[in-house]
């Protein structure tokens, strides 16, 4: 207000001015002869009254609209989202907003000429310091993080600085933004990237572990294999030197033991397979229909004496782990001849479909079938269905060694079955990049 | 010559042998570094040197894979004639393929050695 009382001043001095002037010329007037020049002057001295009045409402507008900018533009400084300062050279606050003020925690009034640093916390002064320093060295824009220590709040605000030197070179405008949230959230996600750091590490450490595992299951199935066929041996070596000592009993027992031998040694060679599984697994690109008649061919002497049929649709050429895919289709396949009824004749159906970009194996057969309530445990690791073990020879590890390669194919295996009329069992293999 | 730690089947395995013809001498050696020492000690007393080894993989001190490698580095003398068939428990593709590597082996069999396999070795490899 102080200003536009001066303006009006201003505009009285003018008048004052003005009225001087015109006295001036009409003594010059006076001086005149002609009526005629005299009534030319007074035309021409209020045309001038006229335009000056029009100038003086022109200013007038203009001086009411650089008020209404100038309210508007402190209002904007000083309710503002973010905080403005105005520093001397020693840091000394000149001039802020009520932002600032409420950021740092004190009236505006008590802040005028305190040092900005000490709201500043210990920890952050330094580079306070250095960044009041940059700006009035480098003469650009600097920028810098502090924390403020603010009592009522406890916590420390964390806030982004921004800041120039003003024309005059003494003074510099710094502005202040609020980053806690941001820090917050920033805090937070170098706290789940500390844990995930050490979740992941654990993952790692638990598949070296699984590894040790495979390992000692390999290096142990070798080991008992030594002893058992030094049993194997030894009955043989009985027989060959002794046979015509024993009675058909003592001949019934031995063979009792060579055929468990004979059984745990297949358990066993099945153990060093499993976990051997996936160790020099090698992706390519097979044609499935070859692979299928590779193995049927493989087993020849199995089928024939049954006369068991086995037909094959059209199959595709996918990527997958060849000697392990191999090994389902030779297990399943050898499941679908082996588990069936006395005198039947095996019919066994390979047929495959695309569903969802995943391809769909599916081999059926018309076997002895399995209960709906082992669907899920014939996959499990020595799980074997039969009461009598001599009637179907297995060793209880081939659908949990298919079960581990389709896992290994990130594919999915079930089966279905009706008992007395046959088993299904599918699988799924995704599309798997070479 | 049977380089193997496993003693019942280095009996079975001289059974099996003799099986073929009874009149074959048979030196068995628990150890690599038995084996190379008696091959070393043979320098002179060529006749003493076996033609045929079985060498077992995994064995105590020196397994075969060492045994292999100090053998290449025999003299000569003591290598010429001489043909190793090795006779593991592992029927192991890369155990194979890293046997195979050898130049000095000739043949990969798994246990156990019956008297019809070495029955076939002898007619391959000695007629």
């Amino acid at each position: 207000m102080k200003k536009s009382q001066n303006s009006l001043t201003d505009a009285e001095i003018l008048r004052q001015k003005a009225e001087a002037q015109l006295i001036t010329q009409q003594s010059k007037v006076s001086s005149l002869s002609s009526e005629n020049d005299l009534r030319k002057l007074a035309h021409e001295l209020q045309v001038h009254q006229i335009e000056l009045e029009m100038q003086y409402e022109q200013l007038k507008q203009a001086k009411e609209e650089s008020d209404s900018a100038t309210k508007k533009y402190t209002e904007l400084y000083d309710f503002a989202p973010s905080g403005y300062f105005t520093l001397t050279k020693l840091g000394e606050i000149i001039g802020l907003n009520f932002h600032g003020a409420e950021l740092l925690g004190k009236e505006r009034l008590h802040l005028i000429n305190n040092r900005f640093g000490s709201s500043v916390s210990d920890q952050t002064k330094p580079i306070f310091n250095n960044f009041l320093d940059k700006i009035f060295t480098s003469k650009g824009n600097e920028s810098c993080e502090v924390t403020i220590s603010v009592k009522s709040k406890g916590i420390p605000t964390y806030v982004y600085l921004t800041g120039h030197v003003n024309e005059n070179g003494e003074q510099c405008q710094i502005s202040m933004m609020d980053i806690t949230e941001r820090k917050k959230a920033e805090e937070e996600l170098k706290n789940r990237m500390t844990e995930l750091t050490s979740a992941y590490k654990q993952l790692d450490m638990y598949f070296s572990d699984n590894k040790e595992l495979k390992q000692f299951a390999y290096i142990s199935s070798h080991q008992l294999q030594q002893p058992l066929r030094t049993i194997k041996n030894y009955i043989q070596i009985l027989v060959e030197d002794y046979g015509k000592l024993f009675d058909d009993n003592a001949i019934m027992h031995l063979n009792t033991i060579k055929d468990s031998a004979q059984r745990m040694n297949s358990y066993i060679l099945g153990l060093s397979q499993y976990s051997r599984l996936g160790l020099n697994k090698k992706l390519s690109s097979v044609n499935i229909k070859k692979l299928i008649s590779d193995v049927i061919n493989d087993l020849q002497s199995v089928i024939e004496p049954l006369s068991a049929s086995i037909e094959v649709t059209e199959m595709p050429v996918i990527n997958v782990y060849e000697d392990e895919f191999r090994q389902v289709f030779q297990n399943l396949i050898s499941n679908a001849i082996k588990y069936q009824k006395k005198n039947n004749h095996p019919v066994i159906k390979l047929y495959a479909e695309m569903i969802n970009e995943n391809w769909k194996f599916s081999i059926s057969d018309n076997g002895i079938g399995i209960p709906n309530d082992q669907f899920e445990n014939v996959f499990n690791m020595f799980q074997r269905l039969q009461v009598n073990e001599n009637e179907y020879e297995g060793s209880g590890i081939g659908l949990a060694l298919c079960k581990k390669i389709i896992e290994i194919h990130h594919g999915k295996i079930w089966v279905e079955s009706t008992m007395g009329q046959g088993t299904t069992v599918n699988f799924t293999i995704p599309n798997l990049i070479l | 010559m049977l380089i193997d730690d496993d003693q019942n089947d280095n009996f079975y395995h001289q059974r099996e042998i003799k099986k073929v013809n009874p009149n074959i001498t048979i030196v068995t050696k628990t150890t690599g570094v038995d084996a190379l020492e008696y091959l070393k000690s043979n320098k002179e007393n060529i006749d003493m040197l076996p033609d045929l080894i079985y060498l077992d993989i995994n064995m105590p001190l020196m397994n075969g894979w060492e045994f292999l490698v100090a053998y290449e580095k025999l003299d000569e003398i003591l290598q010429s004639g001489t043909i190793i068939i090795m006779l593991s428990s592992s029927g192991n593709l890369e155990d194979i393929t890293r046997a195979m590597a050898f130049s000095c082996v000739s043949d990969y069999i798994t246990k156990p050695l019956t008297s019809e396999i070495t029955g076939n070795i002898f007619k391959i490899y000695f007629n």
